[in-house]
């Protein structure tokens, strides 16, 4: 039995998925990698090592269960929705997805190293509160600024797509 | 009968005269102390019309718990049995006085954290009339939690520890709750609203930058020595939360602009059908 499938439906079910990827793996991505910032300080590189196997042997499995868990939980929600076509959620997840693989996340490593060299400052903790403060700020709205250019302008071109089809 | 009348206002005249002040009544004179009751009073009864105001009363409640909490952890490093027993009758007059703060805080943990927990993200589309609703629930505990950013100038004891690091986490996922929910009520206020880069620079985005960027420093001193590298961990989490949120608002906005648009040209077409038939 063969489905003909159209490649609108391909990329609207790809940006949905894509937009649930983003979201859900980097934020457990984050939690899993909690570990490696302590276990590094207290234990040193042996249990930097042991952590890392451990997340090598098990990450696979528990990745894969997450996928499954994660798919499913998509899927009822998508079932969930009773108007498929014209839905406010479903537009949605695909401009969010289309528009997530465009941010950029370089600005996050640049505040760490700020906060890592502000510690070694020799300059009282009041001081060092107030510049980490100024500096995530300013650095916070430019990135902000940046990736928000980036999305407006793809959504743009998003929509004068979708109008160009409709007329 | 003007003869009458005449008289009647001779006698009244003669009345007048008698009369202490010849019949004018001044006010009386007050004294200081009773002008100075009188404008308080006065001063407290406007402050009771503004803060029973709907749309505001549950940031009040909201401030007024914050600030007694703020109390209490000052009371704790003086004595500690007072500073807890005051923490447990403002937490009670509270809940008994504003019941509604229950669901507020049901509504922010329920929805906006739990939703986190299983989508990996605050952003959720929802109608316009939960969204209000959440955004009331985020704008109370955003009351609260605010003042706990500055525990950080007391001199630490585990009651401000505790409420500076609940404040720091709390305060940092409510503004960007926040942040998110009032684009969101305003993109279904308006679809045809266009969301550009320009929008960063409204005083709503730089009061919730400032707030995170508080929170993010208010957690700073409390990693403990040497382990500045799980601060980095708390940056990159909640720089991603962040992003996540913001980055949305555009797409949020052109979901709303497309779908209202959509259901424009579907009206139409229902419009011209009728037409045709009829």
């Amino acid at each position: 039995m063969f489905f003909t499938v159209s490649e609108e439906k391909i990329l609207v079910v790809e940006n949905i998925r894509r937009a649930w990827l983003t979201n859900i793996v980097n934020t457990y991505v984050l939690v899993m990698l909690l570990p490696f910032y302590v276990v590094a300080k207290s234990y040193g590189l042996v249990g930097t090592m042991l952590y890392a196997t451990l997340l090598v042997l098990l990450g696979p499995f528990v990745v894969f269960r997450l996928a499954l868990r994660f798919t499913r939980r998509m899927l009822r929600d998508l079932a969930g929705i009773s108007n498929f076509e014209g839905s406010i959620q479903v537009v949605f997840m695909v401009l969010y997805g289309d528009c997530a693989v465009r941010w950029t996340t370089i600005y996050v490593p640049i505040l760490i190293f700020v906060s890592l060299t502000i510690d070694l400052l020799p300059i009282s903790l009041l001081a060092k509160i107030f510049l980490v403060f100024l500096i995530f700020f300013v650095l916070i709205f430019v990135f902000t600024y940046k990736n928000m250019r980036r999305v407006v302008v793809n959504l743009d071109n998003l929509l004068m797509l979708v109008e160009k089809n409709e007329s | 009968m003007a003869e009458d009348l005449d008289r009647l206002e001779e006698i009244l005249r003669e009345k007048v005269e008698q009369e202490k002040g010849g019949g004018i009544s001044f006010p009386k004179k007050i004294g200081v102390l009773v002008y100075i009751l009188r404008k308080v009073r006065w001063f407290f009864e406007d402050m009771r019309t503004f803060i029973e105001r709907r749309d505001i009363a549950h940031i009040i409640h909201g401030l007024s718990l914050g600030i007694s909490i703020l109390i209490a952890t000052f009371a704790y490093s003086i004595n500690m049995v007072l500073g807890l027993a005051f923490l447990l009758f403002s937490l009670i007059y509270h809940v008994v006085s504003y019941p509604e703060s229950v669901v507020h805080l049901f509504n922010f943990y329920g929805y906006i954290i739990l939703s986190f927990a299983n989508r990996g993200s605050l952003v959720s589309i929802a109608e316009p009339e939960r969204t209000i609703r959440v955004l009331r629930s985020v704008e109370y505990v955003l009351g609260v939690f605010v003042f706990g950013l500055i525990i950080i100038l007391v001199s630490p004891n585990v009651l401000a520890l505790i409420f500076e690091i609940v404040s720091a986490i709390t305060t940092s996922f409510a503004a960007v709750s926040h942040y998110y929910l009032s684009m969101a009520k305003s993109c279904w206020d308006n679809p045809l609203r266009r969301i550009s880069e320009k929008d960063v620079f409204s005083w709503e985005f730089l009061v919730f930058l400032g707030l995170f960027a508080g929170s993010l420093a208010n957690l700073y001193p409390l990693v403990p020595q040497g382990f500045a590298s799980v601060f980095g961990w708390f940056i990159v989490f909640l720089s991603y939360l962040f992003l996540s949120a913001v980055m949305a608002i555009p797409s949020l906005q052109a979901a709303v602009y497309i779908t209202t648009r959509w259901r424009g040209l579907a009206t139409r077409k229902m419009f011209n059908e009728l037409e045709r038939i009829l």
